[in-house]
């Protein structure tokens, strides 16, 4: 069977080339710019997916992008909207919310039962007991809504960009266009915007208004000012008109979001048809006056056999004419501008059967087209600060109060003649233009360096000739109840229970009923959710009000916003050796480093028994010079520096004021006034910002100057009880005996020889050496180091087997082991936090901290010493109190046993005691809480060495 | 506790991917216009600003 008529004067598929797709497994064919929802009407297909709620069988309603019965999954991207896709080949369509098909679906029984489902049924019902509340979850997410998500979709490419036209036009109709055009003339640089593929708007299936269209089209082609941008779409205006535009469709991206800085911003978006509510409103075979002008004259589909129309307006009438032309019986035609309507349909699960008039007549029928009037898309203004103002005259919204830097035009402004609407938008488009420029003047006075030719005198403003309103009865509902929100399955009688319930403010219906918060956001719904509200309040609409609408007008993916998945990279000077040998990369924040060179375990038990060298680059170093060095560092460490000599290294740890750990480090004299600061390799940046707070708003009297010197040092640390014996063969011009070189001392000279300075820490608790070198020699050094040490058995490590040792040795990780809530004393800082110090930043939190019971970071180790309990597993009591988390865990070689450190809460901190760990299985297992956070030399006699 | 007018408010801000200097600036909560700049040892229109190094 099929639904496609000969060739339209309009149409926008091309016949000559034949795509095949499948849907719910059956094939079918289409032609290049169906869309999938035309392709499958074409075919015969009516019902396409069935609803949120109450499962009920949907099909093409608006025809357009926000078609709330088109929603399919395409492949394994789900919630596409079928009705604004193009058909591509080998498309494997499939319908959502059904189960198990589409013709026959179990949950529909909701349908039957609906009368139960009513607004706040899911609060009234599912609040208590409430240890059933997992059952009720497990349950209730079957009804969920949305196609399938893939855990194994590959990530395409996304993609920004940044602009700055003079002028953006959001909508590509007759007014944008036309408002483009002037714009361009008037010397503007302008971005058109348009959701559909091809420019024309309303005017793309009105086969009257053909030559008018052609004439826009080559007019805007013809202007190199206008950059045109179609299937994209304006989703959210914000201060000083940044712009954002979803751009889709573009050959290798997935999406786009463009940030457009628009000098003005002209919102020419036209009309969204609105839907009529009354019973059965929602049955396949249900549309609106649009769809049926677009599915004929777009894509050459005939929506139906028989058709009943209502109508109140000049779109419905063409609808009527397209349907005569398309040789569909037109049954009836109710005039509402007479009196005349609908009061119910009716049908089967296929679609509708019948239509019921108010006159009480019954018409047979597989088409009901309804034309009552229209929502004015006002989204880009609400973000401007509008308060759009309802005119009952005209049954719509108009915008009420902009600022300078948005205008409007087109049918959102008002009506008129097209030669009106098109002046007007011209108008608007020089005015835009003008506003453009007298920005770009003013910020020219602002930056005279930057000067460019300014025109001597600002034109005048442009008189924008006033559109008329044309009178619109004011058609919401029937005498019966219907869908007024297809996408949530939200019913007229549902604002009405929700009224009767005291939920009167639209605002809470909203939220009582969920209507306007599916896909569309309220753009086909809003105003009868408003008219019925107002209905029942007896009172106006423009008493009620509206809910707002916000950001974003369209939806827009995650991957967009995330952007490009390549930032900035960065990699140390020994990149290439950690390439050869194989080393498994780990991404650190910018940093790519290696994570391991295949076995950790080994490379644990070389450092402990001979040498391993691990690249440590991506540590933040700070170049701190001046007399008044001790003062910072007093100030921002939580202990003291006042005594730290020249040649000596001190460990650090920095607390926000509210006394939470933010970074540690050492730092070390390397003279008298020159000193250096490490941080953690991802707080590098943050402590800069925190050194330069406190130097610039508190204390610009400190002579200090800071310089960041991250990547100017290639960073090694050399580790094991053969370290010294290594070192030994590739050092100059430092004594590296224990007495002259011992723990927590810097010394320079040279290695491998390039200068260098090197101090004596251990992360890792053996006898290690970190040595800094100048970047250009990194690679130098480290072969050197390998070269030197080959008969020692040196060997590389990576992140994880460092991560293993700091373990084994107790050492917490900033952002591992404490989160946004750790205050000092909690990560066991107690030996470290100086609170007789004169001040320092975290001081007051910190004391008081201190005078509290607060949870601590402790040691910790599972009965069972094979078991390492995932990371976040949480520590229970009571049954399922919680009392705690494990932080990190690993299993140690050097130990042979599974090791963490652990959050406890403050009655279980006490060594010996036996916690209950609780894993992501749900099986729980013994531990027992350490004397030390350390687990392996506590005494810290191997670093010593 | 600071007052949160809808209006004129003095802030402290930081160019980060910048200068990376802080200054303090008077912002407007309503419009976000903007108006004057100082060091930020130096409160805006305060009679007993301070003069620093």
């Amino acid at each position: 069977m099929t639904n496609r008529l000969p060739r339209q004067p309009e149409e926008i598929i091309d016949r000559s080339v034949i795509l095949d797709f499948t849907f719910d497994g059956h094939r079918y064919h289409g032609y290049p710019g169906d869309t999938i929802a035309s392709a499958l009407m074409a075919s015969g297909v009516r019902v396409l997916s069935r609803s949120y709620k109450y499962h009920r069988p949907r099909g093409v309603m608006t025809a357009t992008y926000l078609d709330p019965g088109a929603t399919v999954q395409v492949g394994d991207e789900p919630n596409v909207r079928g009705a604004h896709r193009r058909l591509e080949a080998g498309m494997e369509v499939s319908s959502q919310n059904r189960w198990p098909s589409l013709n026959f679906d179990v949950l529909s029984a909701n349908d039957l039962i609906g009368r139960f489902l009513t607004a706040g049924f899911y609060y009234k019902t599912f609040i208590k007991p409430r240890r059933l509340w997992p059952w009720y979850d497990s349950v209730l997410s079957r009804f969920a809504a949305g196609g399938k998500v893939s855990p194994v979709t590959p990530h395409g490419y996304y993609d920004k960009r940044y602009a700055h036209p003079d002028v953006l036009v959001a909508g590509g109709g007759p007014a944008g266009m036309s408002a483009a055009i002037a714009a361009a003339d008037a010397g503007a640089a302008v971005m058109l915007v348009e959701e559909e593929y091809d420019l024309g708007g309303a005017l793309r299936y009105d086969p009257a208004a053909r030559f008018v269209l052609a004439d826009l089209r080559r007019e805007v082609g013809s202007r190199t000012g206008i950059e045109v941008l179609t299937n994209s779409v304006v989703t959210g205006r914000y201060d000083e008109n940044w712009v954002a535009v979803v751009q889709r469709g573009l050959p290798g991206i997935e999406e786009r979001l463009i940030k457009a800085r628009a000098k003005t911003l002209v919102v020419a978006p036209g009309l969204i048809e609105r839907p009529y509510v009354f019973a059965g409103n929602d049955l396949p075979g249900v549309m609106l006056s649009t769809a049926v002008r677009r599915l004929i004259n777009l894509w050459a589909v005939k929506p139906g056999t028989w058709a009943v129309v209502m109508t109140a307006n000049e779109s419905g009438d063409a609808a009527i004419a397209d349907l005569e032309q398309a040789e569909v019986q037109i049954r009836h035609v109710a005039d509402a501008r007479q009196g005349a309507g609908l009061t119910r349909v009716g049908g089967t699960r296929r679609g509708v059967t019948w239509a019921e008039l108010t006159d009480g007549q019954r018409i047979d029928c597989d088409l009901v087209v309804t034309a009552t009037g229209w929502t004015t898309p006002t989204s880009l203004l609400n973000m401007a600060g509008d308060r759009p103002v309802y005119d009952p005259t005209s049954a719509r919204f108009f915008p009420s109060r902009l600022p300078d830097n948005v205008l409007v035009t087109g049918s959102v402004a008002g009506d008129g003649t097209t030669e009106q609407l098109l002046a007007h938008a011209a108008a608007t488009g020089r005015e835009a233009a003008r506003r453009a420029d007298l920005l770009r003047r003013a910020w020219q006075v602002q930056r005279p360096w930057a000067a460019t030719p300014t025109k001597a005198d600002p034109p005048p403003p442009i008189d924008i000739p006033p559109l008329p309103r044309q009178p619109h009865p004011e058609l919401f509902r029937a005498a019966t109840h219907g869908m007024v929100d297809f996408n949530e399955d939200v019913s007229s009688k549902d604002i009405f229970a929700a009224h009767a319930e005291a939920y009167d403010s639209v605002e809470l219906v909203k939220r009582y009923t969920t209507v306007t918060m599916g896909p569309n956001q309220g753009k086909l719904e809003t105003v009868n959710a408003v008219a019925v509200l107002a209905e029942a309040r007896g009172e106006p609409i423009s008493l009620v009000g509206t809910t707002v609408w916000r950001p974003p007008y369209a939806p827009i993916t995650l991957g967009a916003l995330g952007g490009r998945p390549s930032g900035p990279v960065r990699y140390s000077p020994m990149q290439p050796w950690h390439e050869a040998n194989r080393a498994v990369p780990l991404v650190a924040g910018q940093w790519i480093r290696p994570d391991h060179y295949g076995d950790p375990q080994s490379e644990v038990i070389n450092v402990r028994s001979k040498v391993g060298v691990i690249d440590v680059t991506p540590l933040g170093k700070l170049d701190l010079r001046g007399p008044d060095v001790p003062h910072l560092l007093n100030l921002l460490y939580v202990n003291k520096w006042s005594k730290l000599d020249v040649g000596g290294v001190r460990y650090g740890v920095m607390c926000a004021e509210d006394g939470v750990v933010m970074d540690d480090g050492v730092t070390g004299r390397l003279g008298p006034e020159h000193y250096l600061m490490t941080t953690t390799s991802s707080g590098a940046a943050t402590v800069w910002g925190w050194v330069e707070n406190w130097l610039q708003t508190e204390h610009p009297e400190w002579q200090i100057h800071v310089t960041p010197v991250t990547t100017s040092y290639a960073s090694m640390n050399v580790a094991g009880p053969l370290s010294r014996l290594l070192l030994h063969r590739v050092v100059e011009g430092i004594d590296l005996s224990a007495e002259a070189f011992p723990y927590m001392a810097v010394r320079q000279g040279k290695v491998a020889g390039v200068e260098c300075f090197m101090w004596r820490i251990g992360f890792t608790g053996e006898l290690s050496y970190e040595i800094h070198v100048p970047a250009g020699y990194g690679l130098h050094v480290w072969e050197s180091l390998f070269a030197a040490g080959a008969d020692l058995g040196i060997g590389a490590f990576g992140v994880e087997a460092q991560r293993i040792m700091r373990l084994e040795k107790g050492h917490f990780i900033v952002g591992q082991d404490t989160d946004a809530l750790t205050q000092g004393f909690s990560a066991g800082l107690d030996w470290l936090i100086k609170l007789d110090k004169d001040d320092f930043a975290g001081k007051p939190e910190l004391t008081w901290q201190q005078s509290r019971e607060f949870v601590h970071l402790v040691g910790l180790q599972p009965a069972e010493a094979s078991l390492v309990p995932a990371e976040a597993s949480q520590i229970v009591e009571n049954g399922s109190d919680i009392v705690g988390r494990i932080t990190s865990s690993r299993f140690s070689p050097t130990l042979n046993r599974s090791i963490c450190l652990a959050v406890v809460a403050p009655h279980l901190a006490a060594p010996g005691t036996r916690v209950t760990v609780q894993l992501p299985d749900r099986t729980r297992i013994e531990a027992t809480v350490m004397e030390h956070h350390a687990h392996f030399d506590p005494e810290g006699t191997r670093l010593r060495g | 506790m600071r007052d949160n007018p809808a209006g004129w408010t003095v802030e402290t801000w930081y160019c980060r991917a910048g200068c990376r200097r802080y200054f303090v600036i008077e912002r407007h909560t309503v419009t976000n216009e903007v108006r004057g700049s100082a060091p930020p040892w130096r409160q805006l229109g305060s009679d007993t600003a301070m003069e620093r190094p």
